[in-house]
């Protein structure tokens, strides 16, 4: 008799643990489960447009070398996918001159150029905008830096579509 | 004697499987990281625009430190030193004009260091290189901040 009673004893050791372990299961489902939950939208093509301003020739040609490749976000904290470089145009770099009459004329930059650079991406998409499959806003006036293999610079998005 | 705990053995055998699924998850990493081989790289920076000593003080032959965690190495093997310029508008016409900048110089380097070159980056250890990225490189007695204008293997 006096064995059973031993033997059911209540442990409160055993239970601090289990309830830690309890405590853990349930933070990691709260913060990664729902997390999942809260982001199912629907995926869909999208294509759009990044610009990038006043950049050098070598920028220019590694660019082309890239047509076709994935691109990532080169942020510090995000390496976002942002789909593949379908299209890319060139144009010479131009800024805004004040002339000593007081005219302002948009003059070109010498051997720096603009570039538009488009990209496919299965964006996650709903009531709130489109996304990276990541979760990365690329709404119009976006800006991030976007890196490949070789480059890495400053984009703003200027355009984007369903395709 | 001490009696057998059943309970005990579930939480030995929960912190068990937990550590297993961590191992496996760290063991897949590392052999993805262990399948690349380290090769000789290069990339070429520019000084920003300053002194001709700042230029003057980066040797060829000189080991230097580059890169945002400042431990990666590397080897100056050329250098080029050019006058800096800068965008100036003229107001007259309209027009820019790349202007050289009196008594300011850029250097040229040309850095080899070892490398891993992968599908999709340039890696001086767990960071990687790419043109366009700004960093710092020191060497012996002097320091620069600059871009990487090129980058490739050797």
């Amino acid at each position: 008799m006096n064995k059973d009673k031993k033997k059911l004893k209540f442990n409160w050791v055993d239970l601090i643990i289990i309830l830690a372990i309890a405590v853990l299961i349930y933070g990691a489902f709260a913060r990664f489960g729902n997390q999942v939950q809260e982001t199912i939208a629907t995926t869909e093509k999208v294509q759009y447009k990044l610009q990038v301003k006043t950049v050098r020739q070598v920028m220019i040609d590694y660019l082309e070398k890239s047509i076709g490749a994935r691109f990532n976000m080169g942020e510090k904290a995000r390496s976002d996918e942002l789909g593949k470089l379908v299209d890319l145009s060139v144009t010479p770099a131009k800024d805004p001159i004040e002339m000593a009459n007081g005219n302002i004329v948009i003059a070109e930059i010498p051997e720096r150029y603009d570039a538009v650079l488009t990209f496919e991406l299965d964006a996650i998409i709903n009531s709130t905008g489109h996304y990276t499959p990541q979760l990365s806003n690329i709404g119009i006036g976006t800006q991030f830096i976007i890196k490949n293999k070789y480059i890495m610079t400053q984009a703003t998005v200027i355009e984007l579509n369903k395709i | 004697m001490r009696k057998f705990n059943w309970l005990d053995a579930l939480i030995i055998l929960v912190i068990l499987v937990v550590g297993l699924v961590g191992f496996k998850f760290i063991k897949k990493k590392a052999a993805v990281t262990q399948t690349v081989e380290t090769k000789k790289l290069f990339f070429v920076f520019e000084t920003n625009q300053g002194q001709m000593k700042i230029a003057e003080n980066f040797k060829v032959g000189g080991d230097i430190v580059f890169g945002e965690a400042k431990i990666a190495k590397g080897v100056i093997v050329s250098k080029e030193i050019v006058p800096y310029k800068q965008k100036t508008a003229n107001l007259l016409d309209g027009t820019f004009i790349m202007q050289t900048v009196p008594e300011r110089y850029s250097a040229l380097l040309r850095i080899e260091f070892d490398g891993v070159e992968t599908e999709t980056a340039y890696k001086s250890g767990d960071e990687q290189l790419n043109i366009g990225q700004t960093t710092l490189v020191t060497g012996v007695g002097i320091n620069s901040n600059g871009t990487i204008i090129d980058i490739g293997s050797v």
